[in-house]
């Protein structure tokens, strides 16, 4: 049989999908409240204050912007690199590329002062700023996406995908340095002040885009009950496997040289040692459960071959990431600005000592109702166009190993 | 096929359309809500450039006056105030507050007043115009007790050994 | 409803009265006291800042209460998200033990960064050096105060009724220190800072034009220098500190 991957609709009659969906919905519905409280009130019912300026729901958001532009990356690999048995996974990869986007900026948007503004954004901008690049490489990168899905699912603009591909995969690549860029230029946060961060988010949005479409994949495929080989599920968990060691050896780099600047001491022992709730996200959060964990979940030889131990691992990369982007966004504020360098400081206004942050139920509402919004345009979108593949079994995926297990050869590694 | 939607649809348009004008013809004059007298006898603006421009002009002052500083009394939001609303407005009582009655009125929404004082502030700040005020330039010159701040802290300045 | 719109005339026609007085006045050189031209605009050529002497200053909150009377800033007994326009910060030299007290507000920089990142330009400097926040364009996204190295910015997080009229200010966006641009554009040469720092407190503040040589903050920062607070960021603020 000629390798001629069947893309359909999903069924999505169930019981269970109309529960998804209506869970998803009241997802959106907190989302929607949190904003509508926000609006009413102000935000002195956040956690937020005039300290810590961004709180829970940037962590979301940039959660979501982040591992939108990773969850790209799986159609990249599949067009940029030619790798053929990605090509199957190439639609769902662009449809979580663009909600999980959506979701995030909604976060984003609905947590700002004035979100009734939003065609001010659009219509002032300020191209010194960061801020306003994104803008445009957040509508950018949706448009583009939404080409490249088309090619793709078009099969007379077929031939046409690879060079999309390549455009979405530069963009993308460019999004994420914008992202990081946020906060790279923030010159007297002496958290943020480091050329690594770039590459760091890079790398994060590798592993955290990775570990949402392997959840997604999992969960479509075993919910709707599609074949789901072990083959393609190995390679995506190995893949995974290298993004999270990658990450970990940013967030090293990051560390090691900041600790190399004297003058950077202060911060690294305050959300390294003595941070409190800071040091406590990043060791057990972010490194132990959000990385090591993870890392030998998906490389132990005998555990690995297990799904659920798999999808265990994702979830792990997730919470991880998002501890991750609590400790640098909240508690590279919560670390006093260095005003007066060698003096003691104090005042009515927080100075010199560590702001204080607690997030509300209003924020981590917002927070959910962006990931609900995300989830739930992939559940519409999946039953009514054809993103999902028929099967994903070893044979259909990739003819090659059909080939050998017909001949009896166990593939030697994936 | 295609076709019998799109007369449906023209139905449906006429008839709500036919509906929406004899809705109208129905309608007897709606009476206006009771608007607080003005404290003064001229606008700064013949009356239907200033019903109809308002905006206008109060867009181009903010401009003019947040970027460049050049601020025009005679178009300001607060000279609006001075004369149009009661130093003893509240919300709660539309007619004492001539801007938010007639937006409410005609179902306009501003946030003007979310930012800016809704009440004329004590001191009197009438535009030049309004016989009762000052006179031109009142807005951006510095009046008598401005004068005497500036002097005390000259004279302080000079005094000082720093 | 007109039965209090009538404002007393006798108090009317004494301010009337009075500015007609003042307006014929001859000034000293370099103080301008009336500008019958409205329309003015930024004083060209200038750049308004100040001069804090910490040596002088000392343990009193007067130029804090007056700034956020003349501005309107009121307190919700909610410390962590009041707005603070200016504040006093107690410094103590680790070395030296040696301790001062000091106001600091938004320090008007040449280079702001807070400019530089707002993505709609509602952070903007004037003409005249004053950095300012454009409330009708602020989409209160908070990037600003993530990159003001001097913590000068507040947030208004809750719905705020009575302002005054010369002072804007409104929930969802951010605000700062306005080097009382009222003031500045009607003409007045002194800020609601400065002027309480002289009549309540230990006159350690002066406001002025840098740019102009003649003026007593230039003659000031000539004879005894200036420092800036962060002077290694490189941002060139307006206010600058003697004996820091
Ligand atoms: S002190 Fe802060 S708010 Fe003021 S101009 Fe400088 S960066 Fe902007
Ligand atoms: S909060 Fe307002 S002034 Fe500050 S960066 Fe955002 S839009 Fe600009």
């Amino acid at each position: 049989m000629k390798a001629m991957t069947h893309f359909r609709e999903i069924e999505g009659r169930s019981k269970g999908y109309y529960g998804l969906l209506v869970l998803l919905l009241f997802g959106i519905g907190l989302g929607l409240v949190a904003a509508a409280l926000k609006g009413t009130y102000g935000h002195h019912i956040t956690g937020m204050n005039n300290h810590v300026v961004w709180g829970l729901p940037h962590v979301f958001a940039i959660f979501l912007i982040v591992a939108a532009s990773g969850a790209l990356n799986v159609a990249s690999i599949a067009s940029v690199f030619g790798r053929k048995a990605y090509k199957p996974l190439a639609p769902l990869s662009g449809l979580l590329a663009i909600t999980l986007l959506v979701g995030g900026l909604a976060v984003l948007v609905l947590d700002l002062g004035r979100p009734d503004r939003l065609i001010v954004a659009m219509t002032h901008y300020n191209f010194k700023s960061i801020f306003a690049w994104n803008i445009f490489l957040y509508t950018g990168f949706i448009a583009i996406v939404a080409v490249y899905l088309w090619f793709m699912m078009e099969r007379r603009m077929n031939p046409h995908s690879t060079k999309v591909g390549y455009l979405a995969f530069i963009w993308r690549l460019i999004l994420t340095t914008g992202t990081g860029s946020i906060f790279g230029f923030l010159v007297a946060r002496e958290a943020y002040d480091a050329a690594i961060l770039a590459p760091l988010f890079i790398a994060l949005s590798f592993s955290l885009g990775l570990a949402v479409f392997l959840l997604v994949l999992m969960a479509a495929y075993n919910w709707t009950g599609r074949p789901l080989g072990d083959a393609i599920l190995r390679r995506l968990k190995n893949l995974l496997g290298i993004f999270v060691a990658g990450v970990l050896y940013f967030v090293a780099v990051y560390h090691l040289t900041n600790l190399y600047a004297t003058r950077l001491h202060g911060v690294e022992a305050f959300l390294l040692v003595h941070g409190g709730i800071y040091p406590f996200l990043f060791w057990f959060g972010q490194i132990a459960l959000g990385s090591v964990l993870p890392l030998v979940l998906l490389f132990h030889p005998v555990w690995s071959r297990c799904r659920a131990v798999i999808a265990a691992a994702c979830g792990l990369v997730i919470l991880g990431g998002l501890a991750q982007l609590y400790v640098t966004i909240i508690g590279g504020q919560a670390y006093p600005l260095d005003l007066f360098p060698g003096h003691d400081v104090s005042s009515s206004f927080f100075d010199g000592v560590v702001a204080p942050y607690t997030p509300s139920a209003v924020e981590w509402m917002l927070g959910i109702g962006g990931v609900a919004l995300a989830l739930f345009m992939v559940t519409v979108a999946i039953k009514f166009l054809r993103f999902l593949p028929e099967s994903l079994a070893d044979d259909k995926v990739d003819p090659h190993h059909a080939a050998q297990a017909a001949a009896g050869a166990e593939p030697a590694k994936a | 096929m295609g076709r019998g939607i799109s007369l449906v649809r023209m139905i449906l348009a006429g008839l709500l359309l036919a509906g929406a004008v004899f809705a109208l013809a129905g309608c007897s004059p709606v009476e206006g809500p009771q608007m607080m007298q003005a404290r003064g006898d001229q606008c700064v603006e013949p009356l239907e450039v200033i019903r109809r421009d308002h905006m206008k002009l109060l867009s181009h002052e903010k401009d003019q006056a947040v970027l460049f500083g050049v601020r025009n009394p005679n178009h300001s939001i607060r000279g609006c105030v001075e004369c149009h609303v009661s130093p003893t407005a509240s919300r709660d009582d539309p007619s004492s507050h001539f801007c938010l009655n007639c937006h409410s009125f005609n179902a306009v929404r501003m946030d003007c007043f979310q930012c800016h004082a809704d009440k004329p502030a004590n001191d009197y700040h009438f535009h030049a115009l309004n016989p009762h005020g000052p006179g031109f330039g009142f807005d951006s010159a510095a009046d008598s007790a401005s004068l005497a701040r500036d002097l005390e802290s000259i004279i302080a300045l000079e005094t000082q050994k720093p | 409803m007109s039965h209090d719109s009538t404002p007393d005339l006798s108090r009317r026609r004494f301010i009337t009265g009075a500015v007609g007085a003042v307006a014929s006045l001859t000034v000293a050189p370099g103080i301008f006291l009336m500008q019958t031209n409205a329309q003015a605009g930024t004083k060209p050529g200038a750049r308004w800042g100040l001069l804090i002497n910490t040596n002088v200053c000392g343990d009193c909150n007067a130029c804090v209460t007056a700034c956020h009377k003349e501005n309107g800033v009121g307190s919700m007994n909610r410390p962590t998200t009041d707005a603070q326009w200016i504040r006093k910060v107690n410094i103590t030299d680790r070395a030296t033990g040696h301790s001062r007290s000091l106001p600091v507000m938004c320090q008007h920089c040449e280079h702001p960064p807070c400019v530089d990142v707002c993505p709609t330009g509602a952070s903007f400097r004037r003409a005249d050096g004053i950095v300012l926040v454009n409330k009708h364009t602020c989409i209160g996204c908070r990037y600003c105060m993530m990159a003001c190295p001097y913590k000068a910015r507040s947030f208004i997080h809750e719905h705020l009724t009575d302002q005054v009229p010369h002072a804007p200010r409104g929930k969802g966006t951010v605000e700062s220190c306005t080097l009382c641009v009222h003031r500045i554009d009607k003409g007045e040469r002194t800020t609601a800072c400065v002027e309480a720092c002289h009549t309540e407190g230990n006159g350690a503040m002066v406001f002025g034009d840098l740019n102009d040589p003649n003026s007593e903050i230039s003659r000031r920062l000539a004879e005894y220098g200036g420092a800036a607070i962060r002077a290694d960021l490189g941002l060139n603020p307006g206010v600058r500190y003697q004996g820091l």
